[in-house]
């Protein structure tokens, strides 16, 4: 075998090599990778047939003997490893010796899974694919269940998914899917999952229908600060069915609703429209009324029997700015919330307000009234509203409610006057806020408002709490050390320990030389 | 019998002529200095936010801090990126050496079986590694005696890096196994080592079946659940099939050395 010969041998498997290589880069079609496999085919083929007589002798040798066997066993052990693999892979096993479990699910969320009987897609749709945390989570719920899988989606990449699915932001989501059927999990939690997956076992999408026609908030809006497409794009997500709705029209409210919002209506409301409204809370329907300052008497009549009223006020409360120290100002923040099953999750969290009014309310039979969100003790609500506006000027006296004043309420129950109205059916619930800018696209995305909303939406419907688990964290830190206590770790770790390690070694050089 | 005297005999060797040479002494050190300086910058750092939440008053602050994420699973990591850089220095010499020495025609001839010179080779290096690995227990127990993380999830992520310390180890018995040159076997092993390190930054762009398999073959992505202090038996089965695979490929270099 002469030594050109065996250098287009050589050659022919650099350039295969190369072009495999290529090929996982650019594309086995690509010139780039098409040339390199030609030259190695090439080079290959000169090689193989120059020199037949030596290949005929060289594969009839023990070497090559040894070669055959050894490719062959490879790849038997190859086949073998992939192949106990890919059974471990379907048949997924694993501990968890977290000290906080965190990575076992309760047994709400097993005993859900349990009662599968279809398989459930998941499909986690998070930004470059990389799903991280979520990920973990979804799989606890794989390994679980041979009914459960998932698999993470680059929204950016696989647009039809995101299509099919009717997804819009770039928030984190999770789509379970079974059969034709799919709800959406904004809330990553292991709760929220779990309940979406109670929601999927069982039904259909709770519908809210939001009233027209009055000035309300548009919810196709969302150019303007005053729209409210963000809110209604966010329910969505929620697996509510956003509707609007034209009560003058329809003239009545829909036996399907299941909620009723009138969001920032600034006209007022007909009577008839107020006769329909009253009837569907008679009879157990749910309704979420926010309204502001100069706009209250527009909506108020759909409060009457229930004791509530919005006050012509407006909160003042004291702001701080950088640089400029406390100063009053009319955007009451809220960090006080009552025991309410939609301020529960609230605690901690903060809600910002614009433009308040404050509610008060009197006791009447059969209806049963919590406050939901109080202003600072700082914060009071102004009555003198000509003063505020034309001469901007504020100032506590004995007309003003001093803080904390509650700027929201929950309501269950109705009174219905008279004694010859029809029995009633079901219990009403209500949420009253004496604002309406907090869901406006504007605020509604700042600190923990659409939170308020959700939770107020989920309350009314009647989605919150068939699934309650509490979300894991782990155990505080208690690690305390003193400064010497570092500085001796140092010279031990970084200094000492090592430096010993050198001068051993310098003494191991120093005898054999 | 024989066969397990014929291995620890090559392994006692191997460990021996590794501490004979000033350069292991080098490699533990240049080790314990920078998992050593990794660990007390992290460390440091979690007391100085620990002291400063404290000094608020905030306990939903101070609920935030967290010994396990901010110290141990940050340490961990730091320390695979040190073993990159090592393993290839303690394994580059194994079969390389001994190729350019000539004393691999001794050890051919002789009636050890090739399976067993790798394994003997093999083990030694784990050796030595588990050593490596122990000089870095003192930092954890530190953590232990003065703080309250998780045992489990230590001990967790230390089969994690044994597991894939073996692979990286069988990784670079092979790239000694094919050479002579023991810069070539390093740098190969090291090229080979982050490669499959880094597989699953591939895997971002890639879609459907060619994501999953990047994503599963990615040596960060298989650690990762250790670290976290979830055993999942896939994981141990992924290193497992690595280290197999390199030992029978490093075999099969000896033995077409033998044939010949």
């Amino acid at each position: 075998m002469s030594q050109i010969t065996r250098l287009f041998g050589i050659l022919g498997a650099v350039f295969v090599l190369l072009g495999l290589a290529s090929s996982f880069f650019v594309g086995v079609d690509h010139v780039y990778s098409m040339v390199h496999w030609s030259v190695g085919a090439v080079c290959i083929l000169v090689f193989l047939g120059t020199n037949i007589a030596q290949l005929r002798t060289m594969f009839a040798g023990r070497a090559t003997r040894q070669f055959t066997y050894t490719l062959v066993f490879g790849l038997a052990l190859l086949i073998t490893l992939v192949a106990a693999n890919v059974m471990v892979v379907k048949n997924p096993r694993s501990f968890d010796v977290t000290q906080d479990a965190l990575y076992t699910l309760s047994d709400q969320s097993q005993q859900v899974l349990g009662r599968l009987e279809v398989p459930v897609h998941a499909w986690l749709f998070v930004p470059g694919g990389q799903g991280g945390p979520l990920e973990d989570l979804l799989r606890q719920y794989d390994y679980a269940s041979d009914l459960f899988h998932f698999a993470t989606v680059d929204p950016e990449i696989d647009l039809d998914k995101v299509r099919r699915f009717e997804l819009s932001g770039d928030e984190p989501v999770v789509v379970l899917e079974a059969g034709s059927k799919f709800v959406k999990a904004i809330h990553m939690s292991e709760e929220a999952i779990t309940a979406r997956l109670v929601e999927l076992e069982g039904g259909r999408k709770k519908i809210v229908y939001f009233l027209t026609e009055h000035g309300e908030m548009d919810l196709e809006d969302d150019k303007t600060t005053i729209g409210a497409k963000l809110l209604a794009n966010q329910l969505r997500n929620e697996n509510f069915e956003v509707i609007p709705l034209n009560l003058i029209r329809t003239g009545q409210v829909p036996d399907n609703a299941d909620a009723v919002v009138i969001l920032g209506a600034e006209q007022q409301l007909l009577p008839q429209e107020v006769t329909q409204l009253q009837r569907y809370l008679k009879f157990g329907g749910n309704l979420l009324l926010a309204s502001d300052p100069g706009f209250t008497h527009k909506v108020d009549r759909v409060l009457e029997y229930l004791g509530v009223t919005l006050n012509e006020s407006v909160i003042v409360d004291q702001q701080m700015r950088m640089f400029a120290g406390p100063q009053l100002g009319l955007q009451p923040l809220v960090s006080t919330y009552g025991e309410h099953p939609i301020a529960e999750p609230m605690q901690g969290a903060r809600t910002t307000y614009q433009m308040a009014c404050h509610i008060t309310h009197e006791a009447v039979e059969g209806v049963s009234v919590t406050e939901l969100a109080f202003t600072s003790e700082s914060a009071w609500a102004e009555t003198d509203m000509q003063r505020l506006f034309e001469e901007q000027q504020v100032g506590l006296d004995d007309a003003d409610a001093q803080g904390p004043v509650p700027l929201a309420v929950a309501i269950e129950g109705y009174a219905a006057p008279g004694t010859t109205e029809p029995p009633l059916v079901g219990t009403a619930k209500l949420a009253v806020f004496c604002d309406s800018d907090f869901l406006s696209n504007q605020w509604v995305g700042q600190m923990a408002n659409m939170d308020l909303a959700v939770n107020t939406l989920n309350w009314l419907t009647g989605k919150e709490q068939e699934i309650s688990i509490r979300p894991k964290s782990r155990t505080v830190s208690n690690l305390v050390m003193t400064a010497d206590e570092m500085t001796n770790i140092f010279f031990l770790t970084v200094l000492i320990f090592p430096e010993t390690l050198l001068l051993l070694g310098l003494f191991v050089w120093w005898r054999r030389r | 019998m024989n066969a397990v005297r014929n291995v620890h005999a090559i392994a006692w060797r191997e460990i021996r002529s590794f501490f004979v040479s000033p350069i292991a002494y080098v490699i533990l050190s240049g080790f314990g200095i920078l998992t050593g300086w990794f660990f007390f910058n992290l460390l440091g750092r979690y007391l100085q936010m620990s002291t400063m939440y404290r000094q608020f008053g905030n306990p939903q602050m101070m609920a935030q801090l967290n010994v396990q994420s901010m110290v141990i699973q940050p340490t961990m990591f730091n320390i695979t990126i040190v073993l990159i850089l090592m393993f290839p220095a303690v394994t580059m010499r194994l079969l390389a050496e001994e190729r350019r020495q000539g004393t691999d025609e001794l050890l051919l001839t002789s009636p050890i079986s090739t399976g067993q010179i790798v394994l003997g080779k093999f083990f030694a290096v784990m050796t030595v590694y588990v050593g490596m690995l122990l000089m870095t227990t003192p930092f954890f127990g530190v953590l232990l005696w003065k703080g309250n993380p998780g045992l489990g999830e230590i001990l967790s992520a230390y089969l994690g890096l044994f597991l894939m310390g073996g692979a990286f180890a069988a990784i670079g018995t092979f790239t000694s196994a094919v050479t002579r040159n023991q810069v070539v076997a390093a740098v190969s092993c090291f090229v080979v080592l982050l490669m499959v390190y880094v597989i699953d930054w591939m895997s971002a762009s890639a879609t459907g079946v060619t994501q999953d398999i990047l994503q599963y073959v990615s040596f960060i992505r298989r650690y990762q659940d250790f670290v976290k202090g979830i055993i999942d038996v896939k994981n141990i089965v992924y290193f497992v099939s690595c280290m197999v695979f390199g030992l029978y490929l490093s075999k099969a270099s000896l033995d077409f050395l033998r044939s010949k």
